[in-house]
């Protein structure tokens, strides 16, 4: 025992140190330990957990709230199922029994010796609804405490509790003899300003918990592979055919591992001069072989770039999971561990696959690292990753393809590139969402957006462009320091929107409050226009003039040295959103004229007259403003010409010749 | 039989009877024609004066297109990035041929399919007329005459195909893939399913091309037997596909992977060749009209190839017949 105590040890201190890892500047709230065992064929993990809190305030505490979150799969009647099928998403409900799954707290009492020694909590145990109305949903508990717990104080209970896994549930759950395991044991609420913050499982919307140490030793028959938050630093094999993997990780704030006997296991470490290293343990699907370096390099261009932009990344191992296909477990994040996917037929030269790497990746730092309250300010992670992800697929990869998957469905599906078809990877999302913008405002909690798209709208895509938007307007150095000084004064925090508008004003030449009043209380859109060119000769004098007393005619026909133009470019705010805006105006001499439109009215007409006629007026001509949701009203020249039109009318001349052929098939 | 020798019979007769491919790809290309001036009239407002028009010259821009199709109407919603590619037209079409999702591309392409499936039915009494009576010289009246002559019958034929197909796509398929998703649907490798759905559509790639060429038959039967019963001939031409199965169905493939080789050749082709400039526009409409012209004399060396097995047939028939 005491050479395995020596050796464990060992190993930590070896882990610390390549990564440099303890160092963790982070204020631990919880501390669980958990011996969890899975019997893979009733899909049911069974647990001790000993959690110790400390309550975080300045007022004692006397409820404790609590997570069940795998109570969201046990029934039709959960705020999760209500608003899957009322939100017009019923395919979840299609199960049979052993398809459901459950938190079963069976016990729960004060740590032996400890402030509650052996109090019975079971006892004054009740589901609570803290979103709604709903008295169904069981996601939420709370216990009430024989004594507050003082400010600083710290309480330790001693939970045993069954998970039952549901069926291929959103990102959770088994298929087969797969396991995915995340939302799984009890896990304490969060106390903000003495109140608890403890939201229910919502369709729409992840996760939010304190930081802390986590200690989990997994039980699980021999032959599976084990991936979880953390690092191994110990493995036993059991009598019984079983085998135990502990699990250890400081400062972070939620625990998922997984279990696959298939599972292909690769490591590989990453190495930047400048950054710390990581271990990154991949745990992929047998089909998926030739996506080895794909995960390997996306995870690692993440850690790098978001690394040298934000903040390193402090742990000394990353876990990926290549979630099992159709599991419904791929693309999500955990402290130190995420699930990304693949396919084994993609397109050549599209990126989806790494990008999919690299968002989840990024989520270590918005979310894993920066840890926001992703119920309430989903936007805050989303927003932020989705920005950070799209510049990191562009310093890494350059352009995506479109492409189109054919026949698909059924697990089927031919996916074709088109080279032809290139995308900016920072405006997938805004191309996707940018007309639903103006749905909600991005002040929301998650579930109460209007509908699930609204929600992606305002989280991902303009959450993305409000902050391409604002480097656009503050320049790439300065708000790139705005980041940097963001992640480093929130790392392992709670931030809230107001934490961030304040770094922004604390770096920008002018207070921004003015853009984030409309960008997040308001809903409406932002869309700058050039909707008319002319250019006309001079008016010439002509008539009768009156100069020094003296009336003189003019007959239009003087001759000037070279003709002169006077031209006119009318320029539209065609939204409610309002911001400074870069014009510029070609001539066909080659002359241009930039200038600047404060946006405010609803139109502006400019005016210049010039020995040459206006070729094209462009408005935001570098694209700062990523928030207009129709860049191609911008543009506009002054002389139509039908050669892009023509182009793309004999490209779909030819796709219907070719659909009538189809048609003639059937004669 | 000689499939070969069919094969080789159904050349020489596109080739001997060549000028009914100009007609056809005459009236293919007045009926596409049609809708696609709306679309250039569509297309040059987004685009004529606006800046992206210089970025949809060189590329599909993807900004462009997010924008425009929230505003499209009916037809002008099926211009999408595939367009960019010389594959992706043919993978629509593939794909449409498949899943039989002939309402996807609006009511206005739907109309003007089906009048060009009509007129593609008058046409065929033509070919095949033309065909059956090869010793007489083509002429254009006389393409017509038996486009009339035989119009009834073969409106009736179509008339059966489509509810025949209208079966395929709406029972055999849904019971084709309903199937392989029950049994494949907890498996855990995605290239097993992958594959599996693969021979599913292989085996609904049969049965349309199988259903396509009992028609075919039954058409040759009704012109060259001069039959007075359409229905008839669809149980003849059933007969003689099951009959001399090896024959009839190497032959259609035999086809069929002429018609694949010259999607290839082409999709290739358009994929080097970008239209950036009206000389490379005019070089591109050039390879995209000839290979429309191609596909056509290759619908129409169907028959003809299927004619000449047929009547490789009937001549060995006769002959036993006579000893």
């Amino acid at each position: 025992m005491k050479q395995r105590l020596f050796f464990i040890s060992f190993f930590i201190l070896i882990i610390a140190g390549i990564s440099g890892a303890g160092d963790y500047n982070c204020e631990k709230v919880v501390s669980y330990t958990m011996n969890v065992s899975l019997d893979p064929g009733t899909k049911i993990v069974t647990g001790k957990e000993i959690l110790t809190w400390k309550n975080p305030s300045d007022k004692p505490v006397s409820e404790m709230y609590f997570h069940a979150y795998l109570n969201a799969f046990k029934n039709s009647s959960s705020t999760f199922s209500k608003e899957s099928y009322y939100g017009g998403s019923s395919s979840f409900l299609n199960r049979r029994e052993k398809e459901w799954g459950y938190l079963d707290v069976k016990s729960i009492k004060g740590q032996s010796g400890g402030l509650f020694s052996d109090v019975d909590f079971k006892k004054s145990f009740e589901y609570v609804h803290p979103d709604d109305d709903n008295a169904s949903d069981e996601t939420v508990f709370k216990i009430t405490l024989p004594t507050p717990v003082p400010p600083g104080k710290t309480a330790a209970f001693e939970i045993e509790f069954e998970s039952k896994l549901p069926a291929k549930a959103p990102r959770t759950g088994f298929k087969n003899n797969y396991f995915f395991v995340a939302q799984w044991f009890p896990k304490v609420g969060v106390l903000i300003d003495g109140k608890w913050n403890c939201h229910q499982f919502h369709r729409s919307s992840e996760f939010f918990a304190d930081y802390g140490d986590y200690d989990v030793s997994i039980t699980v028959p021999k032959k599976y592979v084990v991936g979880a938050s953390g690092v191994m630093t110990d493995s036993t094999e059991n009598e019984n055919g079983t085998a135990t993997y502990r699990f250890q990780q400081e400062c972070i704030h939620d625990f998922a591992w997984t279990a696959y006997q298939d599972y292909k296991v690769a490591t590989r470490m990453f190495e930047n001069s400048e950054l710390p290293k990581v271990k990154m343990r991949l745990l992929y699907q047998p089909t998926h072989k030739k996506y080895v370096d794909d995960f390997f390099d996306a995870t690692a261009n993440t850690l790098k770039h978001y690394g040298l932009w934000y903040i390193p990344y402090p742990y000394p191992q990353i876990t990926i999971i290549d979630a099992a296909y159709r599991s419904s477990a791929g693309g999500m994040e955990y402290p130190t561990l995420f699930t990304s996917g693949a396919r084994w037929l993609s397109a050549p030269g599209t990126l989806w696959q790494r990008a999919l790497t690299m968002h989840e990746c990024g989520h270590q730092f918005w979310y894993g690292l920066v840890g926001d309250n992703e119920f309430e300010n989903a936007w805050m992670d989303e927003g932020f990753n989705s920005y950070s992800d799209a510049r990191c697929l562009m310093a890494s990869y350059g352009n995506d393809l479109a492409s189109k998957t054919y026949l698909s469905g059924n697990g089927f599906g031919i996916p074709i590139a088109f080279p032809y078809a290139p995308i900016d990877p920072r405006l997938k999302r805004i191309a996707r969402y940018g007309h639903t913008f103006r749905l909600d405002s991005m002040n929301k909690f998650d579930w109460q957006f209007a509908s699930h798209e609204s929600y992606r709208a305002n989280a991902y895509g303009k959450g993305s462009a409000m902050l391409w938007t604002l480097e656009g307007f503050l320049g790439e150095e300065l708000f790139a320091k705005i980041m940097k000084t963001y992640a480093t004064r929130f790392e392992f925090k709670h931030p809230v929107p107001q934490d961030f508008f304040n770094v922004v004003n604390e770096f920008a030449p002018q207070p921004m409050d003015w853009f984030f009043d409309q960008m997040f209380n308001g809903s409406g859109v932002l869309d700058y226009a050039v909707t008319k060119i002319s250019s006309r000769p001079v008016l010439k004098e002509k008539g009768l003039y009156t100069k020094d007393g003296k009336t003189e005619y003019h007959s239009g026909d003087e001759k000037q040295k070279s003709e002169q133009f006077e031209s006119t470019v009318l320029l539209q705010r065609l939204g409610d959103m309002k911001m400074p805006v870069d014009v510029k105006i070609t001539f066909e001499t080659g002359e241009t004229v930039n200038q600047v439109w404060d946006g405010k009215e609803l139109s502006k007409t400019l005016r210049f007259v010039r020995n040459s006629k206006i070729l094209r007026a462009d408005i935001d001509p570098e694209r700062k403003l990523f928030l207009d949701i129709n860049y191609t009203n911008n543009g506009l020249f002054r002389q139509k010409s039908s050669f892009a039109a023509l182009r793309w009318a004999n490209s779909w001349l030819y796709w219907l010749q070719h659909l009538l052929e189809v048609a003639a098939f059937f004669s | 039989m000689n499939i070969m020798k069919a094969f080789r019979r159904g050349y020489f007769l596109v080739n001997k009877n060549i000028k009914m491919v100009p007609i056809i790809y005459i009236v293919n290309l007045a009926v596409a024609t049609i809708l696609t001036i709306p679309m250039f009239a569509t297309l040059n407002r987004s685009l004529g004066a606006r800046a992206v028009r210089e970025k949809m010259i060189q590329n599909f821009d993807y900004d462009w297109w997010s924008t425009f199709r929230l505003g499209a109407n009916s037809f002008e919603k099926t211009i999408r990035p595939s367009l960019s590619s010389g594959f992706g037209t043919l993978f629509d079409n593939l794909q449409l041929l498949l899943n039989g999702k002939f309402t996807s591309f609006g009511i206005w392409i739907l109309v003007f399919g089906v009048a060009y499936l009509l007129l593609a039915a008058f046409m065929n009494g033509g070919v095949i007329g033309i065909y059956a009576d090869e010793k007489r010289p083509f002429t254009v009246s006389r393409f017509f005459s038996n486009s009339g002559f035989y119009f009834h019958h073969f409106f009736a034929l179509l008339f059966a195909v489509v509810i025949l197909f209208f079966v395929v796509y709406k029972f055999i398929s849904p019971a084709i893939f309903g199937i392989i998703n029950g049994f494949s649907r907890n498996w855990m490798s995605d290239r097993a399913v992958w594959f599996v759905n693969l021979a599913g559509y292989l085996v609904l790639l049969f049965i349309i091309a199988f259903i396509n060429m009992i028609f075919d038959y039954a058409k040759i039967i009704l012109v060259v037997e001069k039959k007075k019963s359409s229905w008839l001939c669809i149980w003849l031409g059933f007969k003689f596909s099951v009959k001399h199965f090896t024959e009839t169905i190497g032959l259609y493939f035999l086809l069929a992977a002429v018609g694949l080789g010259l999607v290839l050749v082409f999709g290739l082709a358009q994929t080097f060749v970008q239209p950036t400039q009206i000389v490379m526009l005019v070089i591109v409409i050039t390879i995209q009209q000839i290979f429309i012209f191609l596909k056509i004399g290759l619908r129409l060396d169907f028959y003809g190839a299927q004619m000449a097995l047929y009547q490789q047939d009937q001549s060995t028939v006769r002959k036993l017949r006579k000893v």
